[in-house]
């Protein structure tokens, strides 16, 4: 079997919102798995299973309490994203992990274009250049020419989405997170982004995604994991998993 | 972390980055007019890498411009250590330099923008000459350089040229900072320091001047410390934020980390607090 690209034991989870005379919740109360390099994890269960949190504490963006996770960087080297340095961090999501968030979130009063660019340009690459690819993704996207040098801000919630997913994908990381990236779209954009989701797998991305579509999902994962109150209940290939009725049946019956 | 290493697999490679700053336990302390002790900031200890900006918030009071003003000179700390590597090779602690080193501290590896453009300028001598008189501080003889150098950095900060034999006092706020940035940037220090940089103007012009250090940050990768008690400011500009209350570091971590998953009591309030 090959080396995981990423292992993970026994994250978890708790928050203490002392602004709520110390209230706790553990989102997240042991979850363990590996991803294989290039393999598609899909990650469903009902609202508040800790889906977005796990995605979040493997990004960083929270602190977990406890566990690791392992991962092999492109140099080789083994990363514990839950403990490594905050610029090992900065230099991972710079050059090969990139989290998708449910929401854009692109810093005001820059155009499209340069939002998208930018991916390639902190990456050291030709800012022509960044700028020609940046174009051609968002316009496989469906954002053309005439919207790419606005501001994301003025966009509407299924353009923002598309943007964040044109910035993810525009050179494809090593390893993806995706929060939902597809909750806002039409049948028409969740083909488009299912495509260029496609080529980044055939280039040998891996991803972990949350969906709470199961036609893209099943389109997608290679393999599946139910989350349900900060568990594991289930883990297998995409097939063999019981996908609880909660996860809508597809887009179809709402276009 | 050293299970990993005693199984054979390799620690993250992160020997190879030095930090440009170190600050160990620094501590300003005042007398207060009655005796007492006044605690400004404590045992403040943080790094700062080449090419980030670091964030530092804080409501007033916090001690998070003490900060500032202990690196730059302008007041002595009652106690801790602070190692830049582009003085004197990083051995010398910056509070052990002699008043000819100190000079040159603030003349050639460090510069400062004030939250009151007064502070950073003088305002009876023109923009140009302000931005001349930080480099014949640098050393820079040539007048056609000066005016030259001073024109390149006035149209970046996007002061008008015709402004450049104006004096200051008699420009708009915004447009002051504006002349301030140029300035602290002129001579390409190792390390700028921002101290509530937006602070007090108005909402469009606050804009204006973030999108130019942003621009700036990306163009020539400057290392800097920006203090702000506004985390929109913070979120806009740091990679890596710590948190003072009280003269303390109550919370260190990635940007987005310390405004998603705030730790603290007193980061969480502030996060709740924000109100856009």
């Amino acid at each position: 079997m090959t080396e995981p690209l990423l292992s993970v034991r026994d994250i978890r989870k708790q928050i203490t919102l002392h602004i709520l005379d110390g209230k706790q919740v553990s989102p997240l109360r042991g979850v363990s798995f590996d991803l294989a390099p290039g393999e598609f994890l899909g990650i469903v269960g009902p609202s508040g299973a800790g889906k977005s949190s796990l995605i979040k504490c493997l990004n960083r963006t929270y602190l977990a309490d406890d566990g690791t996770a392992n991962y092999r960087s492109a140099s080789g080297e083994i990363v514990d994203l839950l403990h490594a340095p905050e610029r090992t961090m900065i230099r991972l999501r710079r050059t090969e992990i990139h989290y998708v968030s449910q929401f854009l979130k692109a810093p005001p009063r820059v155009p499209v274009l340069d939002v998208v660019a930018s991916v390639i340009v902190n990456r050291g690459g030709d800012p022509a250049e960044a700028r020609a690819r940046a174009a051609e993704t968002l316009s496989m996207l469906g954002i053309g020419p005439e919207l790419q040098s606005s501001y994301p801000s003025l966009f509407s919630g299924g353009e923002q989405q598309r943007v964040n997913v044109a910035r993810a994908l525009v050179d494809p990381p090593r390893l993806l997170l995706l929060d939902e990236p597809t909750s806002a779209l039409d049948a028409e954009n969740r083909a488009r982004v299912l495509e260029i989701v496609r080529r980044a797998q055939a280039n040998g991305t891996a991803m972990i995604g949350i969906f709470h579509d199961i036609e893209m999902l099943q389109q997608l994962a290679d393999n599946v994991i139910v989350l349900e109150d900060g568990l594991v209940t289930q883990h297998g290939p995409i097939g063999s998993v019981q996908i609880p009725g909660y996860i809508e049946a597809g887009a179809a019956e709402f276009v | 972390m050293e299970a990993l290493t005693e199984s054979g697999i390799r620690p993250p490679d992160t020997a190879a980055e030095q930090p440009l700053l170190r600050v160990r336990g620094l501590t300003k302390h005042y007398q207060s007019a009655s005796g007492g002790l006044i605690v400004a900031c404590e045992d403040v200890t943080f790094d700062v890498y080449p090419g980030e900006v670091l964030g530092i918030v804080g409501e007033s009071g916090s001690g998070k411009s003490t900060v500032l003003q202990c690196l730059f000179q302008d007041v002595m700390p009652t106690s801790g250590e602070a190692y830049l590597s582009s003085f004197l090779g990083g051995t010398r602690n910056l509070w052990e330099a002699d008043r000819r080193e100190r000079r040159h501290l603030r003349t050639h590896d460090m510069s400062m923008v004030y939250q009151n453009p007064r502070q950073g300028l003088n305002l009876m001598v023109t923009a140009g000459g302000n931005i001349a008189e930080r480099l014949l501080a640098a050393e820079w003889r040539e007048v056609a350089d000066i005016r030259a150098k001073a024109s390149d950095y006035l149209s970046r900060t996007e002061v008008p040229l015709e402004r450049m034999d104006d004096f200051p006092a008699f420009f708009s706020g915004g447009m002051q900072q504006r002349v301030q940035i140029a300035k602290a940037l002129a001579n390409n220090p190792a390390l700028v320091l921002l101290d509530e940089l937006t602070t007090g103007l108005d909402v469009s012009v606050q804009a204006g001047v973030l999108d130019l250090v942003r621009d700036i940050q990306h163009r020539l990768g400057m290392t800097a410390i920006v203090v702000s008690h506004d985390l929109g400011v913070i979120r806009l500009l740091a990679d890596r934020t710590l948190v003072m209350k009280d003269g303390h570091v109550v919370e260190a971590g990635l940007t987005d980390q310390i405004l998603e998953d705030p730790q603290h009591p007193y980061t969480q309030l502030l996060v709740n607090c924000v109100t856009h």
